[in-house]
């Protein structure tokens, strides 16, 4: 029983490499990643960013006002890390069609392993990604809370689980990226434009504000404000408990399809 | 013991397709069972099942003692694959690849350094360890694979066409190999091929499954005698003694079908061979046709699998794939 779980544990530790040595050796997705978020900041932020002063939020406290751009920031970090672990996940779609998958899924390896394994690359690389997007921003001059950003670090880990289980769950049931493509469309860009990662609450017309709320995105990246920017809409118990909550589901979610899955 | 039982599996995948319809079959363990048969005949759909990547519509399959949809784990712990399609990650390097394989079945440390080195230089890939697999030829992910499936010991092998694109001398080597670890462990071979050489060379006892059905089931010895049948080898002296031959036979020996013919020899079939060469030996001799050899020929494995497996290769399979046998050659007279 001993021997088994020291099995699934390296299980879990080679499953990770891989993805790290393969994130590494993309080049193109690493600095896409990073640039993206870049060209949002300059696009937006810089323009209206700087003057637009936001009025301080339910919490916002003492903190005062905060700029667009400061709110902007963490939306943009929010969206990275939500692309960053959706792709994770997907990965093995690409598994799937060149056959590698198949060496995964006839090893002695429980498919929860498997899974786990994937989740904890998928975070890496989106706490990686996060650090970077945080590092420009210090050097944009853009106003945040550095040791803030170690407690917006369950957050980050949170949406990044969330993600990569719809990743997961998704691409266990997908043969090839064209179907993907489809649900990035019209599932994953939603997801992540109907949420308060472009714009506050407070400020959403009526129809649009019932939306934000009830999607989760928005409570982890509300989170993600009270802690680096000390300011946030929502209350943070609210925004733990959808985090958790979220995290949870997709995560079972995908370990079920993937227990359920063949070749 | 059985190392697989096989009872009444069935497989109907999710577009209708019935890829096996009622199969049955035993391997022994320490034995290495051939499993033939035309494309998409359900070869690749039985191993998927075995090696619990599928499951079966109906039926029953045991791998190693386990039920391979109750008790997946204990099976797969006991097997080793090669699958057909290649199963590689080309963004790892050779070492790499059997790294990862070596931590999902359990290996440690020193261990894993050995075994690398040791299959490596077994495949004859010493100084490719580093190197991306998307810079290997395919002959040598083939050979990496190979190497890569008997990694962890396993007690079954699980080989779907892994000498295929492999040059002849790795070819050899690789079965050199892979029989010598056979000999050492007991180990027992699951194996689909396309060269029925191989098979009637390397295999205890042979499969042949076509269109979802098990239509022979045996040894290679078995087989021939039940299915092959023997030829008639005339050799003449010249083409018109072959000419004035066939003439005769057509007239008078009706039964005798032509299967093949060459410039100045043809082969015969018939039923009761044997007892038609002294009377056939005697025509041709009565009426002048000269021959140089008249004698019987004994089927081969392949000749055997081709009369079995007939009907597909006559086109009612979609497939454009030859396989590397022989090509049919009969020009058949009625
Ligand atoms: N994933 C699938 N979905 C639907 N049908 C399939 C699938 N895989 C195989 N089939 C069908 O099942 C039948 C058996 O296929 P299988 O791959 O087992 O053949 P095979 O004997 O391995 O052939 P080959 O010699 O070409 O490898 C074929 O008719 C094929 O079209
Ligand atoms: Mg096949």
């Amino acid at each position: 029983m001993r021997k088994r779980t020291t099995n699934e544990l390296q299980a879990v530790y080679i499953i990770w490499m891989r993805h790290m040595k393969r994130f590494v050796r993309t080049k193109g997705r690493v600095l896409g990643s990073v640039l993206q978020p870049l060209f949002f900041l300059l696009a937006f932020g810089m323009g209206v960013g700087r003057a637009l002063t936001l009025g301080g939020g339910a919490s916002a406290g003492a903190s005062g006002g905060i700029t667009y751009l400061q709110f902007l920031l963490c939306g943009l970090i929010g969206m990275s890390v939500i692309f960053a672990s959706v792709m994770a996940g997907i990965a093995v779609i690409w598994d799937r069609q060149f056959g590698f998958l198949k060496e995964v899924l006839v090893a002695p390896v429980s498919r929860l392993s498997i899974v786990l394994g994937r989740t904890l690359g998928a975070v890496t690389t989106a706490l990686i990604q996060a650090c970077v997007i945080v590092l420009i921003a210090m050097m944009m001059r853009i106003n945040l809370n550095l040791p803030g950003f170690i407690s917006a670090v369950p957050f980050i880990i949170a949406l990044s689980i969330f993600a990569t289980g719809i990743g997961l769950t998704v691409s266990s049931r997908m043969q090839d990226m064209e179907s993907f493509q489809f649900v990035q469309n019209i599932f994953i860009m939603p997801m992540v434009f109907l949420s308060t990662a472009f714009m506050p609450i407070t400020l959403a017309p009526e129809w649009l504000r019932n939306i934000l709320l009830i999607n989760p995105v928005s409570y982890i990246l509300d989170g993600i404000r009270h802690m680096l920017i000390g300011s946030g809409e929502i209350g943070l118990v609210y925004d733990a408990f959808v985090a958790c909550i979220a995290a949870t589901i997709t995560f079972v979610l995908s370990a079920i399809s993937f227990s359920r899955m063949e070749v | 013991m059985d190392a697989i039982i096989v009872e009444n599996l069935t497989k109907t995948y999710a577009g209708g397709v019935q890829a096996l319809k009622s199969i049955s079959f035993r391997v022994k363990k320490g034995t290495i069972f051939g499993f033939l048969g035309p494309n998409g005949a359900g070869k690749t759909t039985t191993q998927k099942i075995l090696c619990t990547l599928l499951k079966p519509t109906s039926g029953n399959a045991i791998v190693m003692g386990h039920d391979v949809v109750k008790d997946p784990w204990e099976v797969r712990r006991k097997i080793g694959v090669v699958f057909q399609d290649p199963a590689l990650d080309d963004k790892l390097t050779g070492k790499e690849n059997l790294e990862y394989h070596a931590r999902l079945y359990g290996l440690r440390g020193d261990e894993i350094k050995r075994k690398i080195k040791e299959l490596m230089s077994l495949v004859e890939l010493e100084g490719w360890e580093d190197k991306l697999v998307s810079s290997y030829s395919g002959g040598m992910r083939r050979k990496l694979e190979v190497a890569r499936s008997v990694m962890h010991d396993p007690e079954l092998l699980f080989l779907d066409e892994p000498t295929i694109g492999l040059d002849a001398h790795t070819r050899k080597k690789i079965w050199e190999h892979i029989l010598r670890i056979k000999k050492e462990k007991g180990l027992t071979i699951f194996l689909t091929t396309h060269y029925i050489e191989e098979a009637e060379k390397l295999c205890d006892r042979v499969a042949v499954i076509d269109k979802g059905r098990i239509v022979a089931e045996g040894t290679p010895e078995e087989l021939k005698k039940k299915f092959g049948r023997k030829r008639l080898v005339v050799v003449f002296s010249s083409e018109a003694d072959k000419k004035k031959a066939l003439e005769m036979l057509k007239r008078e020996m009706g039964e005798m079908r032509v299967i093949v013919e060459k410039e100045k020899s043809v082969e015969l079939e018939s039923s009761r061979i044997e007892e038609k060469i002294s009377a056939l030996r005697k025509l041709f001799v009565r009426r002048g046709v000269r021959l140089i050899e008249l004698s019987v020929k004994y089927p081969s494995l392949e000749d055997v699998y081709l009369e079995l497996t007939e009907d597909v290769e006559n086109g009612n399979d979609g497939g454009a794939y030859i396989p590397p046998f022989r090509k049919r050659r009969f020009s058949r007279m009625a």
